[in-house]
């Protein structure tokens, strides 16, 4: 067996943030190498190294043991590394069948030959029936398949493929599960990126696991899932449990009773069966929760299970394709964001989303951009200058010149400045240090303390199931599990939903 | 030395001008993502609207400018509900040729409307002049840089310091963020075009004074709206200022020192330059 | 390789890739209609010929924008330069029209290569913004540069040599010249829909990540549909100046000019065989009858058309046709 794949060093920033960090990797001719790590790890930005897409910052890549560092992506392609995007990129107005022939002609100069071994391909993956649609009128599962199928008529030696599986049924998913092993048989060797644990784990020879850029763990399903840093990675950490300020409730009782502030009269937001989807791309299945006035509501699931959308979908940035989202009397489904806003809901996105170029205030004031909260711009803002002191001190100074964890607290802050009665977070702790991420923890009880309802996506496990009243665990676009969070702490299912195991 | 100053004053009193239509055209960038290939045309609708006042009601041109920019921003207003939303979504290509149809449909109807003749406006004034040591200056023109200066410090305090203009850049920054906040960002969609139409109306009117007025000379001003935007930097409404200034003098100098029919030359080529070399403009950084 | 049929018997898998004789038939079943155009209207010679040329540039157009993708708002240069090279050599130099042509070609080979080396980094709207300065830097040059081109008076072909036999100030000849330039284009335009080139510039067009990942050299490929783009233009623009047989630099280099060839691909439809013909019959047609109505306000006609294709078939008029070549 020979080395297909070597990095040496490989390192790529962006402005400050270091995406991937002096990654060392090798794979051996024939494998299947699983490539994992949670949100932002730089699993995407590693593919797009080696498949030249983005330029390294530093470091170095092989290619079968020739140097293809500063090699231009179509180059790469010409030697023999196919990949698919995550964010999938057909030739929409083609047929099925010329998507294929664009790469067929790479190794098939000759038009005859070209067509046959498209054809062959086609067949392989059993798209031949769609052979004269459009690439755009496929549904995910198809595009899907034409990503790993295109890839497939530059026969490469090397084969990326990035969230193929993700977002597909169960039958569909086994169907691809098997066509990537087929693939092998035939002599490729892939690295995969994949969400779905259960599939990594039962395809891949060998797992890498990412975190913040770095490798952290290599070696089989078996030892990486049992890894106790890659569970950390995964599920969030233990540590600062007894330096932070104890929990004013402690677990086990209805956690609400210590809220003297909480507002029980609030309206509760309800979700039933809903679907949503992105274009033609369906993420919730059959979504179904509560938060009722005063609880602080945890919702877990690995990537790509549908958390940031459910959250989307309730501020309808998203449109609801089935079902019903109500808040109190109101259905949400059926309103703009801007009213839904308007209602008392509020949403802090997923990387903060700020208004870069103004000055701290002027988000914060963006924030109170409604009739109904203009009023009490003034109190509203003195409260989140006391909750964040240090927002008052760079009040003057523009978004992007704060830190990471200082953008977190306005984004938070400007979601209080809409004086919302419920308030979604998503991923407040994303990309955080540890000692951040404590503080975030505790804004966020502060913030239900004052009688705010929170529901709050994280990747933090560990942390978000000790200060949640109750959680729901979501897979694959369907709540699969709903119990109090201390509870589910314990519970087997929730790691085999991130772990796979 | 005299001379060189006259030039350099009148570079920054077209400039100013060039400045409006440019902030315009970048609000609109800034905003709807949309490179308004029409601009030039709302600047020629604001020329005619402003000669049909004169002409009709008797009215000194700038007493009607309130009544131009008025009309201006309806139009702009309509014609973003009806023309623009509808394909909001669509490719990039489609607001182009949009853009593009609208144009010609508003600068033919000017042709139906007002003919084919070149038009002057005249007013007591047009020709008198006054001076300060030895540089002369227009009285008309210096009219329009008073306005100009006017309006442009209203706008800088309308986006910098109302809930309105804050929304406005929310929206340009990033919308679905500004929707979370309870902006309204169809809303202010129209609102931007409906004042980036008001504004190159505006600029129509104070040209006036320095230019024949025709239903063809639209395109030009379209150029010279791309031109100030992209040195300032597409969506850069303050580098929008320092674009028009830049291009107003450089027009001035090129054309009194190096030649007066290659006028035009220079803009365009610190243009090309500036896509090739610094496509986030002059003045200031790129934006994401 | 054996030749063996296909190995799969879905029918699909055939209709997937342009079957290939088909839509040459129907190229060759156009042009042979249009070639009756001047028995059957004798008295709109010069209106047939008005479309013909223009289908022919706007065909040429589209080999750059709507095959490639890349949206040029400048193309009025290859016009020019193909109107002016061919004129200045025959009235300088004595030069044959046809060789002046060709020369015209050269120029605008070598500009568009220059062109397109320097400009295909930018993406999206930055590449249409720059197309149009080049284009109006190099009317501004042509208009002033009068030792040269004659400036802002223009020059005139007073006489030229027969081609062939054949009068070249006959609308007749001038028809028949125009709808060679219009099949070499759509013959053209039928090789780049299923030829391994053509589909590279497609792959470019639909995503240009995509395309790299598949082995292609976006840079390379963009320029070299440029280059041919150009260059049909280019023969355009000659045959273009002998029709008018006066010019100036105002109306040969215009921006106008340029935005009516990408307008006329763009309401037939970009990217099809025919679209662009389609597209240039409505427009001249329309604005030809509309002249007869309101003199001198065709242009009106031209923008509320694409407004309405924008709104209502924003893939062109001419998908009909495009229906009719997948059958």
């Amino acid at each position: 067996m020979s080395e297909v794949l070597r990095t040496e060093q490989l390192r790529k920033l962006f402005g400050g943030l270091v995406a991937v960090n002096d990654v060392e990797f090798a794979v051996e001719e024939g494998e299947i190498v699983g490539l994992i790590g949670p949100n932002g790890a730089g699993k995407t930005t590693f593919f797009n190294l080696v498949s030249g897409a983005m330029r390294v910052s530093s470091g170095r890549i092989f290619f079968q043991g020739r140097e293809i560092t500063h090699a231009p992506a179509y180059q790469r392609a010409e030697l023999g590394i196919g990949r698919t995007f995550q964010i999938m990129k057909p030739f929409p107005r083609l047929t099925v069948m010329e998507n294929l022939l664009v790469g067929a002609y790479l190794r098939h100069p000759n038009r005859h030959a070209a067509v046959r071994w498209a054809a062959e391909v086609i067949e392989m993956m059993g798209l031949a029936e769609f052979a004269s649609a459009s690439a755009r009128s496929l549904t995910t599962a198809g595009r899907k398949r034409l990503e790993v199928a295109r890839a497939l008529t530059l026969s490469p030696t090397l084969l990326l493929l990035d969230e193929v599986v993700a977002g597909l049924n169960p039958v569909e998913a086994e169907g691809t599960v098997e066509l990537i092993r087929r693939i092998r048989d035939r002599g490729a060797t892939i690295i995969m990126v994949e969400h779905v644990m259960r599939v990594i784990m039962g395809l891949s020879d060998r797992i890498v696991v990412l975190a913040n850029g770095s490798n952290i763990a290599e070696g089989t399903p078996q030892q990486v899932a049992t890894n106790p840093d890659v569970i950390t990675a995964y599920l969030g950490t233990h540590e600062g449990r007894d330096a932070r300020p104890q929990a004013t409730w402690s677990p086990g009782t209805p956690a609400g009773e210590n809220h003297s502030a909480r507002d029980d009269t609030g309206p509760t937001l309800a979700l039933r069966r809903v679907q949503a989807a992105y274009g033609d791309v369906q993420v919730l299945w059959d979504v179904s929760l509560e938060v009722r006035p005063g609880e602080l509501v945890a919702l877990i699931g690995a990537n790509g299970a549908g958390k940031t959308t459910t959250l989307r979908t309730v501020a309808r940035l998203l449109r609801v394709r089935d079902g019903e989202v109500q808040f109190g009397t109101n259905r949400l489904d059926q309103m703009s964001s801007h009213d839904v806003v308007n209602l008392g809901v509020a949403m802090v996105p997923e990387g903060r989303q700020l208004f870069n170029q103004m000055t701290v205030e002027e988000n914060l004031l963006t924030g109170s951009s409604l009739a109904r909260t203009r009023t009490l711009r003034r109190t509203n803002l003195d409260r989140v200058y006391t909750l964040f002191p240090l927002l008052r001190e760079r009040r003057r100074q523009e978004a992007s010149t704060l830190s990471g964890g200082e953008q977190q607290m306005l984004a938070i802050g400007r979601g209080l400045m809409s004086a919302p009665r419920l308030l979604m977070l998503d991923e407040p702790s994303l990309g955080l240090a540890p000692t951040i991420v404590e503080e975030v923890f505790r804004v966020v009880q502060d913030i239900r303390r004052e009688g705010i309802t929170v529901l709050l996506v994280e990747q933090n496990v560990q942390q978000a199931l000790r200060i949640a009243d109750r959680a729901y665990v979501i897979e694959s676009g369907r709540i699969v599990l709903e119990g109090p969070g201390p509870e589910l702490l314990q519970s087997a299912e929730v790691r085999r939903a991130y772990l796979g195991i | 030395m005299v001379e060189f100053i006259q030039i350099v004053v009148n570079g920054i009193f077209t400039g100013g001008v060039y400045a409006i239509i440019g902030i315009g055209l970048s609000l609109i960038f800034g905003v709807m993502r949309i490179v308004n290939f029409a601009h030039g045309v709302f600047l020629v609708v604001g020329m005619f609207t402003t000669l049909f006042f004169f002409e009709r009601l008797h009215v000194d041109p700038f007493l009607v400018i309130p009544l131009v920019v008025l009309v201006g921003g309806l139009l702009g207003v309509i014609v973003e509900r009806s023309l623009l939303e509808p394909i909001a979504r669509a490719p990039e290509h489609a607001s182009i040729l949009m853009t593009v149809g609208i144009g010609l449909v508003l600068s033919n109807v000017l042709l139906f409307t007002f003919g084919d003749a070149p038009q002057i406006i005249n007013t007591r004034y047009s020709t008198s002049t006054w001076h300060l040591g030895p540089i002369t200056f227009s009285t008309a023109l210096t009219i329009s840089f008073f306005l100009t200066v006017v309006v442009i410090s209203g706008l800088a305090l309308l986006l910098g310091r109302t809930d309105l203009g804050r929304a406005i850049r929310a929206a340009a920054q990033n919308a679905d963020a500004a929707e979370l906040q309870g902006i309204n960002t169809r809303r202010v969609r129209s609102l931007v075009f409906g004042m980036g139409f008001a504004l190159a109306a505006l600029a129509g009117a104070l040209l006036l004074p320095q230019l024949f007025a025709h239903p063809s000379i639209g395109p030009t001003y379209t150029l010279k709206a791309f031109i100030v935007t992209v040195l300032g930097g597409m969506g850069n409404v303050a580098g929008a200022i320092g674009g028009g200034l830049l291009l107003g003098i450089t027009e001035s100098l090129g054309a009194a020192y190096v030649s007066s029919s290659y006028r035009d030359v220079f803009g365009l080529a610190a243009f090309l330059l500036v896509l090739l070399l610094r496509p986030a403009g002059l003045f200031g950084r790129s934006r994401t | 390789m054996p030749q063996t049929p296909l190995s799969v018997s879905h029918p699909a898998v055939r209709r997937g890739v342009n079957a290939g004789p088909w839509s040459l038939g129907w190229v060759l079943v156009v042009l042979a209609v249009l070639a009756f155009y001047p028995v059957v209207f004798r008295n709109f010679l010069t209106l047939g010929v008005t479309i013909v040329l223009f289908a022919g540039m706007a065909t040429a157009w589209d080999v750059l924008g709507g095959w490639t993708g890349q949206l040029s708002l400048g193309h009025a240069v290859f016009v020019g330069i193909g109107a002016y090279t061919m004129a200045l050599l025959v009235l300088r130099a004595g030069v044959a029209p046809w060789w002046g042509a060709m020369a015209g070609v050269g120029a605008s080979v070598v500009v568009a290569a220059m062109w397109g080396a320097v400009t295909f980094r930018l993406r999206g709207p930055y590449f249409a913004l720059a197309s149009i300065a080049v284009a109006e830097m190099t009317r501004i040059v042509a208009n002033n540069w009068a030792s040269l081109t004659g400036g802002a008076e223009g020059v005139s072909l007073p006489s030229l040599p027969r081609f062939l036999g054949l009068d070249l100030f006959s609308r007749r000849v001038e028809f028949y010249i125009a709808l060679v330039l219009l099949g070499l284009a759509v013959v053209a335009a039928s090789w780049l829909q299923r030829s391994r080139f053509g589909y590279h510039l497609q792959a470019i067009r639909e995503d240009e990540d995509a395309a790299m990942a598949v082995g292609i050299n976006p840079t390379r490929d963009k320029v070299l549909a440029f280059l041919a783009s150009a260059a049909l233009t280019s023969l355009g623009g000659s045959l273009y100046g002998i029709f008018l047989g006066f010019f100036e630099p105002r109306g040969m280099f215009s921006l106008d000019l340029s935005v009516q060839l990408a307008l006329m691909a763009y309401i037939g439809g970009v990217g099809t065989l025919f679209g662009p013909l389609v597209g240039a019959g409505l427009l001249v047609g329309g604005s030809e009858v509309l002249r007869i109505y309101f003199p001198g306000k065709s242009l009106f006609v031209y923008g509320l058309l694409i407004i309405l294709v924008v709104l209502f078939a924003p893939d062109g008029l001419g998908t009909v046709v495009r229906r009719v070549r997948r059958v």
